[in-house]
């Protein structure tokens, strides 16, 4: 391809710290931002989530994120915590890839493109206990927009004048990675020049006591000890927003911004596993083989959702490609359905490094990074990202 | 570049399981919209939509997957599967791996996730819910339709308020331009359920008689419930099979009013670039258009800005405009798609589509308003559709 679709910025709000440099930094560390929530967290603070009353203490958090830091709007006490996500990702995203003259000076031709599993689940608590205590005549006008799916990426084409296409997509585990495919499609359509790709979740009370209904659950959410080793229970709930700023390479040159990767190739597909099942193991890696055809891969990410399923399916396409290091992000930052965004963009910066994180000694030779977007429902949404640096063997054309 | 036809369709709404059904109530000029009894409505002011009164078992579906499904999925389902019927895709099946599935909706298995609040709310136990729970996502009815027709190809499931299915079709038609699938089984689904149903009304947004877009007398809009899918295909592949094509998805235009999250925008700057692109796709002069199948919610708001966006383009009022919402309410999620399909059903049949229950126009939406079902020749129709963070899509559909 003579002009291939680049990422040129990213923004991060994620439980390693809020910025591209801050969960870089922790990644490089080998810190983890799964924690117990302090009576003292910010996180309480009037002004920063407008629900205060997260599901449980024990999760992947978000840190370092005052939303009135970033957004600078008087809408913003209507919006609910993940628009406050979307929005200050995308924002931030918007600001590292230095496009903000770009966008307002075409903003017919910038996209938004969001995937979340669930959307607002806590404003969709609220509202229906609500609905169920009082009637179906107590729904309250404020509320009731925001827990439409699309209802934060509709806040962040305001408050960022993006006037192009704008869309919400939700593919369970692998809502992030489909966002990432839907804008390669329209970007390689010719539909628009540029597209802001986000993948945003929270979690709330009621999913929580679903996963636990089921025994997936780390005990600690729970309030009670960990669970013993080999323990099936290892879902650690984690909640974040993470923004890429995807364009033409072309576009990218006009104002000097030098790519962090390519993304080369994005599909989300069926893989012919049962529609209310995790994606099979085998299937999933026969289908990911296929699609990579003869391209290597040199490091594996996966945003790591899906309770224990998942690592056996990384393990799975990990060994159809010939093992290639593997970054869990599921660990560190808990699971996020919506967390590809984040897998891809640590992928991006390990391609504009040279290395994956706390890895320095892979050096040159990082040239291919697979994001693994697997997801109940039969579906894999794998994506591929190149390194655009000169000692890089990827063909850059 | 790969042109886009479409050789099958399927609907299910209030009128009946069928696109047929749908189309004798427009052709009888008759609202399907009546008393709603899925769910208690307590003393609400709003009694009535337009319910599926019977969802039929759909073929192709497994008895497990059936069980798992919500309303939403079976309306799919069965929508799905006469579309299949239509294509004659059953008997000769498409590449899996180049097939793809588009299905949208604004709120998915939203009516079971209801239920299992309820338990949750009264401390129940929680298992009883658990088969229902697994489709309750957005992203859970295009994985059962991409079983039912067995499609392992490209996957999506937008979610996009009430534009969600036709920016569906929008999408199965890039992925087939760009050779990324040459089939795709595109379109949305939505059932009803108390949020929604709720949520409008405290928006002070519905109507407590049959809703009368565009009528100067309206008291808002009335929601329903339902599903359309298309089967698209590239223009090739269907020749190839030798499957008739219905008509060709000409172009598609996508935007964002970017200025308000439930009011469309003052000078209906979305919904004029998502018309305007839609005609600039397909290469169509505004003069070519031979209906205009409205968004036309029957809220104040919404009637003149698409009437003003309507004009704006158009820079005529001589174009036939209806909006059929009148026959089943607002599908919220299905509303694009029903009405592409119905709109191409339309041209093929060779009439206009009547706006049931327009009375008294509006003198702020200065349009032609087809009053009465009358036979017309249409060789190019566009379908409107807009939802709340102001998404807009329009959808250019011509004879092959």
């Amino acid at each position: 391809m003579n002009d291939p679709i680049v990422i040129t910025g990213a923004g991060l709000i994620t439980p390693l710290g809020t910025g591209v440099e801050s969960v870089w930094g922790a990644l490089d560390r080998g810190e983890s931002g799964v924690r117990q929530l302090a009576d003292d967290d910010p996180r309480f603070a009037r002004g920063v989530d407008p629900d205060k009353a997260p599901a449980c203490r024990f999760g992947g958090f978000v840190q370092g994120f005052l939303p009135r830091e970033i957004i600078q709007s008087s809408q913003l006490r209507r919006m609910d915590w993940i628009s406050r996500l979307l929005l200050g990702s995308a924002h931030l995203a918007i600001e590292h890839a230095e496009a903000t003259p770009a966008i307002a000076a075409a903003p017919e031709r910038t996209a938004i493109v969001a995937g979340s599993a669930f959307g607002a689940q806590r404003e969709t608590q609220e509202y229906i206990d609500r609905l169920l205590s009082r009637g179906l005549g107590a729904g309250q006008p404020f509320l009731f927009p925001n827990l439409v799916l699309n209802a934060a990426a509709g806040w962040a084409a305001i408050e960022l004048d993006i006037q192009g296409p704008n869309v919400s997509v939700s593919e369970h585990e692998a809502s992030g990675e489909t966002a990432l495919v839907t804008a390669f499609d329209l970007l390689m359509a010719g539909c628009v020049d540029r597209v802001i790709a986000c993948g945003i979740d929270e979690f709330s009370q009621v999913l929580l006591r679903a996963f636990e209904d089921r025994h997936l659950v780390d005990p600690r959410c729970m309030g009670k000890a960990a669970a013993a080793a080999g323990s099936q229970r290892t879902l650690i709930p984690g909640e974040g927003g993470a923004a890429l700023v995807l364009e033409r390479r072309s576009h990218a040159r006009a104002r000097n911004r030098e790519p962090l990767a390519r993304l080369t190739d994005a599909a989300s597909m069926g893989t012919g596993s049962r529609p209310h099942s995790f994606t099979h193991p085998s299937d999933a890696a026969h289908t990911v083989r296929q699609w990579l055809g003869d391209r290597g891969v040199d490091l594996l990410v996966s945003s790591g959702a899906c309770g224990a399923a998942r690592p056996v399916v990384d393990q799975a396409i990990g060994e159809s490609i010939g093992n290639p290091p593997r970054i869990d992000l599921g660990p560190l930052v808990g699971q996020s359905p919506s967390g590809g965004v984040l897998a891809a963009a640590i992928g991006a910066l390990a391609c504009a490094k040279g290395h994956a994180p706390g890895s320095p000694s892979q050096g040159a030779t990082l040239s291919r990074v697979l994001i693994s977007g697997v997801a109940r429902g039969g579906v894999v949404a794998p994506l591929l990202l190149e390194s655009l640096r000169p000692s890089s063997t990827d063909n850059q054309s | 570049m790969n042109r886009v036809v479409i050789t099958g369709m399927g609907a299910i709404t209030a009128a009946g399981p069928t696109v047929g059904s749908l189309m004798d109530a427009l052709r009888e000029n008759r609202t399907c919209i009546g008393p709603l009894d899925l769910f208690p409505t307590g003393d609400t002011p709003v009694q009535i939509a337009g319910q599926v009164r019977e969802i039929p078992p759909p073929d192709l579906l497994e008895a497990k997957d059936l069980r798992r499904a919500s309303r939403s999925d079976r309306l799919a389902a069965v929508a799905a599967a006469e579309a299949m019927r239509e294509a004659g895709l059953g008997q000769n099946p498409p590449d899996p791996s180049r097939f793809g599935v588009a299905i949208g909706s604004s709120t998915g298995g939203m009516l079971e996730t209801e239920s299992y609040y309820t338990a949750f709310h009264a401390k129940q136990p929680l298992g009883a819910y658990r088969p229902t729970l697994l489709s309750a996502t957005v992203g859970a009815t295009a994985d059962l339709i991409a079983s039912m027709v067995r499609a392992q190809g490209r996957r999506l499931a937008p979610s996009t308020a009430c534009s969600s299915s036709a920016l569906a079709i929008a999408m199965g038609k890039i992925w087939i331009q760009s050779g990324a699938a040459d089939v795709v089984i595109a379109g949305g689904t939505d059932a009803l359920c108390r949020m929604t149903f709720s949520g409008f009304q405290s928006l002070r947004a519905m109507s407590p008689e049959p809703c009368r877009p565009f009528d100067v007398n309206r008291q808002g809009l009335s929601l329903g419930e339902g599903a359309g899918i298309v089967i698209l295909e590239s223009e090739r592949h269907a020749e190839k099979r030798g499957a008739q094509p219905l008509a060709r998805v000409a172009g598609a235009g996508m935007s964002c009013d970017a200025a308000h999250p439930t009011a469309p925008h003052a000078e209906s700057r979305g919904a004029i670039a998502a018309l305007s692109g839609a005609l600039s796709d397909g290469k169509i002069r505004p003069e070519d258009i031979d209906y205009i199948n409205a968004h036309g919610t029957g809220t104040p708001q919404n009637d003149a800005a698409e009437a003003r966006a309507i004009r704006g383009v158009l820079g005529t009022s001589d174009c036939p405009v209806s909006s059929t919402k009148g026959v089943c309410g607002h599908l919220l999620g299905a509303a694009g798609s029903v009405e592409a399909i119905l709109s191409v059903r339309a041209m093929i049949e060779g009439f206009l589509p009547p706006q049931v229950g327009l009375l008294d126009p509006d003198p702020e939406c200065p349009l032609s308003f087809v009053r009465e079902p009358r036979p017309a020749d249409l060789e190019t129709v566009v379908s409107n559709s807009y939802g709340f963070g102001g998404n807009n899509v329009s959808l250019a559909l011509s004879r092959t």
